[in-house]
């Protein structure tokens, strides 16, 4: 209710007020709030114009982002957004644009100046601008307009020493005398500022400016190890060898100002790396170390969990099968996801379900993998073919001479799905079970042939594609983290290259194809 | 710069909350299922005064109790979870049909539990990717039993080779067929019928649209977005229209009468920002004096536009007012139940709305006052003859100086949006009232064909010396009548 009651306010002061607050209020305010900032929570939140470090300097970035839009990760103020701007470059004048920059420049928490018409114009014209659909990404305008002033040092006064010796341990580093030592102007840290790829360490000293009071996080990786030292304290020991790709992480309350850095590190032989960064108020994610990224945001968690005694399915984009996806989650602990594109049991997979979150959040772009443990891609592409000999090779989809229709599912009263569909005019019904076991699926196959279908021609089942099998005896197999099962078919299966097929006599009639899957 | 300035003004007065409103019309808010999230992509009315509704993450629940006088009471059940978010839903025979991203589904709840245990796909005959902006919004089945479908753009801007009839609308039976019927559709927002059975769909200001707008479906028309016409050889169909970019559609459907223009542009940032239901007034005069019209929904400024439509020359044309507003969050779909209760569906997820709530369902009567507005707006050989829900107060009314007018057309180009280009103004040469003092005859020199006329009424009085509720009408003019 705030915003309204602010309004009687921007309608009493609207003509004597800035020509670009109508064009905000009717064009901006939607998403980013009549006050700048910003409509929305969480991952639906839309970024602040209120005192923006985007608004702020140089003003050739904001009217990039008003004429070709936005889209992709972005940090404002140190908080990160993704949602899209529209490009306005087709439907706003340039006098439209110069007044609403100016407006959000000179107000809304804002202290820069206006712009005018002329840089409007000039913005328009260049050359490099995204063409639609194109938009910008924070990561390519910020290249063009970096957001601050002038780049200070990340570490400031930074001095590197060089060790060399065979250092498994930050004992053996620290016994050791420092051969050379350099001023490090750019203020990062980097291994190339070493002289030698193995048996050596490096020490750097610096001190980072703190710019508020506040609890700070340092992410210190190393390949082999090292040590982090603030102000005197040592708050990250990674005394070992080993490889990267496990920062250690250590929260370290600072007071504003200047705060001492010493980083040592070591390499004894093999592989080298090193990342550092620190992350606080005032500081996002900002990178000690030549090249080090912060890890990636993953959106909220929304994990789906099948009630007692139930399934539950969730039709959604699913990595590692097709589009139409249907994903199922038994009470029991297994999963599944059926290709409604194929007609194929794709994946299972035991454990928890999915992580909805991020389809539920935002716009939901993108596909979501299994969450749970021990995925196995049992077979992609269509699940029957007919086959000239048992030597051809299996048809892809669209070579496949048996057209595929889905026709659907129903549920039993434990909302366990029975898949239908056709291929050619064989009507299957497909129903995969919770073993009895807690790591084990059941699935029946039934199979109606209509007179009219019944013929010569040999239809097979793939059962398994993709990775070795072995066949235990005539009717059980090991492929990858499972035992397959086939107690019943009508003929045995048999494995040819990495798949294994499951021949089904074209009579007419109802056949069946019963097999479990076991975890190991 | 006047015309700017006066509009900002109006739309400055839509956002706040519109004081006048609940003597007219009586919105109310129904509770949602405690710990639910439901972003509405749907609303379908069932027997039994039943009301069902679907949501973007794919559930469909049942509320009991939705005509009740005190709203608060109603009563959900779970019908169906996990579908690919729903986008149309309607009840027929004792099952509910939805259109959601992979396909249309018959759910039906063969045991009588309340819950569907039956999902029949009716069909899957368009691709989908795995890119998230290929949904599809789907109707009520039409006359002849089918389900017009409008296929969303990849990324709202292309049209993948892996996802066939992207940017295309098909007409779908029950029993599977599938009617391509018209290419060229960009980013939909809804899609309905109008009284006399015609399919119309809402589309977004984006590539090749100038500004949002209401279109027509006509059966082999072309409704302006040439990205999907990659697939017509699929069904060896004849190659749609090849607009040129940079120009005006009036210009480019004399070229290729197969293209139709918006039967009725929303001018983007004074109608609402993102068009979405589409439904008309079935309710014979109980939801006041507009049956027939059709009302939009409109998500960014989470309101309902009210339109007229007439046929001109073969073309669609018409006008658009602001209706309602002050709904809790962005409007998605939009109902017309019983008991002339229109129900309202909202979802701010990822698109931006006024409200203030990310997820919303609301319920909207009439109070059974009627409110002075202009009720229909004619184009004429000279003019424009527009009537009233109340006679007119003779002297403001036939006093050309209580309207003004301006009219402007768009860019037809293949980039984002369009600003208002080739403005003109119109003049009101003179207003002459009718015998009955409900409808005024405007003599206008200085319209231009193609062009959106806007006319602002803010002199004009009742007879009890009332001012219009909603003084501003928009008249998108495609052909001007003989």
């Amino acid at each position: 209710m705030k915003h309204f009651l602010a309004l009687p306010f921007l309608a009493t002061t609207l003509l004597a007020a800035h020509p670009g607050e109508t064009i905000y209020q009717t064009l901006c305010a939607a998403c980013h709030g009549p006050d700048g900032k910003g409509v929305g929570e969480g991952a639906n939140k839309f970024p602040p114009l209120y005192e923006s470090d985007w608004v702020k300097g140089n003003p050739r970035r904001m009217i990039q982002v008003v004429l070709g839009g936005l889209q992709g990760p972005v940090t404002v103020n140190d908080k990160d957004y993704n949602l899209l701007m529209p490009p306005h470059g087709g439907s706003m004048t340039d006098q439209q644009i110069a007044d609403v920059v100016s407006y959000v420049r000179t107000h809304l928490g804002n202290k820069g100046k206006e712009v005018t018409l002329a840089l409007v114009k000039e913005e328009r014209a260049k050359a490099d601008n995204p063409v639609m659909p194109n938009m910008w990404t924070a990561d390519k305008l910020l290249k063009k307009y970096p957001l601050g002033g002038v780049k200070k040092p990340p570490i400031n006064d930074l001095l590197s020493y060089i060790h060399h010796g065979p250092f498994r341990s930050l004992a053996d580093l620290r016994a050791s005398e420092a051969t050379n030592v350099e001023e490090e102007k750019g203020g990062l840290i980097s291994l190339t500022q070493a002289d030698k790829k193995d048996a050596f360490g490096l020490v750097w000293e610096g001190w980072l400016e703190v710019p508020k009071d506040g609890t700070y996080e340092f992410a210190y990786d190393t390949d082999d190890g090292g040590a982090i030292t603030i102000n005197g304290k040592e708050v990250i020991t990674r005394d070992r060898t080993g490889p990267f790709g496990k920062p250690s992480i250590k929260k370290v309350p600072l007071k504003k100002g200047r705060a001492e850095i010493k980083v040592e590190y070591f390499e004894f032989a093999g592989k080298q790396a090193i990342s550092l960064m620190w992350n606080g108020p005032g500081v996002k994610d900002v990178a000690l170390s030549v090249g080090a990224k912060k890890q990636k945001a993953p959106a909220p968690e929304i994990l789906l969990t099948p009630p007692a005694g139930e399934a539950l399915i969730y039709r959604n984009f699913i990595s590692g099968t097709d589009p139409r996806a249907i994903g199922v989650g038994y009470a029991e602990g297994v999963n599944l996801a059926f290709s409604a594109d194929s007609m194929s049991v794709d994946m299972i997979w035991t454990g928890k379900f999915i992580d909805a979150g991020r389809h539920w959040t935002a716009r939901g772009q993108g596909s979501q993998p299994p969450a749970g443990n021990n995925v196995v891609t049992l077979s992609r592409g269509p699940a029957f073919a007919l086959l000239e000999s048992q030597t051809e090779p299996w048809p892809s989809a669209d070579k496949n001479s048996l057209k595929r229709k889905f026709q659907g599912y129903h549920l039993n009263k434990a909302q366990q799905p029975t898949f239908n569909y056709r291929m050619g005019e064989v009507a299957i019904s497909d129903q995969p079970l919770p073993g009895e076991t807690a790591a084990q699926l059941t699935r029946t196959l039934t199979l109606e042939v209509p007179a009219s279908a019944a013929g010569s021609d040999a239809l097979y089942f793939r059962a398994l594609s993709g990775g070795a099998i072995t066949a235990s005896s005539e009717r059980e197999f090991t492929f990858g983290k499972i035992k397959v099962a086939v107690p019943e078919s009508n003929h045995p299966p048999f494995i040819r290259a990495n798949e294994l097929l499951i021949p089904v006599p074209l009579t007419e009639g109802t056949h069946t194809i019963q097999l479990t899957y076991t975890w190991n | 710069m006047k015309s700017f300035l006066t509009s900002s003004l109006l739309t400055v007065t839509a956002l706040l909350a519109d004081e006048r409103q609940p003597e007219f019309y009586l919105r109310e808010e129904i509770p949602m299922p405690e710990g639910e999230v439901l972003e509405l992509g749907s609303i379908a009315i069932m027997p039994d005064k039943k009301v069902a509704v679907s949501s973007r993450r794919g559930d469909i629940w049942v509320c009991e109790g939705a005509y009740e006088a005190d709203p608060s009471q109603v009563k959900w059940t779970l019908y169906a979870r996990g579908l690919h978010e729903p986008l149309g839903m309607f009840y027929k025979d004792g099952s509910l049909y939805t259109t959601s991203r992979p396909e249309i589904t018959r759910m039906t709840d063969t045991d009588g539990d309340g819950r569907a245990d039956q999902f029949e796909t009716v069909t899957q005959f368009w691709g989908i990717n795995g890119d998230y902006h290929e949904y599809n919004f789907g109707s009520d089945p039409d006359k002849d039993g089918n389900i017009w479908v409008v296929h969303c753009l990849t990324g709202s801007a292309r049209a993948s080779e892996k996802s066939p009839w992207r940017g295309w609308c098909f007409r779908y039976g029950l029993d599977g067929t599938a009617l391509p019927t018209c290419p060229g559709i960009r980013s939909p927002g809804g899609i309905g019928f109008s009284e006399n059975g015609d399919a119309f769909y809402t589309d977004n200001q984006g590539l090749w649209n100038g500004s949002s707008s209401l279109k027509w479906l006509k059966p082999g028309g072309f409704m302006g977005n040439p990205s999907g016409n990659i697939y017509a050889p699929i069904l060896d169909l004849d190659a749609p229209p090849e607009p040129e970019s940079d120009s005006r559609i009036t210009t480019e459907r004399e070229k290729d009468p197969r293209i139709i223009p918006p039967a009725v542009i929303f001018p983007h940032g004074k109608v609402g920002q993102s068009p979405t239901a589409v439904l008309y007034d079935s309710t014979g005069g109980k939801f006041g004096p507009f049956q027939g019209q059709v009302l939009v929904g409109e998500q960014t400024f989470s309101q309902v536009q009210r339109v007229y439509l007439e046929k001109v020359n073969g073309l669609y044309q018409g006008a658009v007012w602001n209706f309602l507003e002050d709904f809790r969050c962005g409007i998605v779909p939009a109902r017309m139940g019983e008991d002339a209760t229109l129900f309202i569906g909202g979802t701010n997820r990822g698109w931006a709305a006024r409200g203030g709530k990310n997820f919303t369902f609301e319920r909207v009567r009439w109070t059974g006052k009627t409110p002075f507005e202009m009720h229909e707006m004619h184009a004429k050989k000279d003019g424009f003859v527009i009537t009233f829900t109340q006679p007119l107060d003779e002297r403001t009314a036939s006093d050309p100086s209580s309207y003004s007018a301006e009219a402007w057309t768009y860019v037809y180009k293949k980039e984002y949006g369009s600003p208002e280009v080739d403005k003109a103004t119109p003049v009101i040469e003179k207003a002459t009232l009718s015998p009955d003092r409900k409808s005024v005859h405007l003599q206008v020199s200085g319209r231009v064909q193609g062009h959106v006329h806007h006319f602002n009424l803010g002199g004009v009085k009742s007879a009890n010396g009332d001012p219009l509720w909603h003084p501003d009408v928009y008249y998108t003019l495609n052909e001007i009548p003989e």
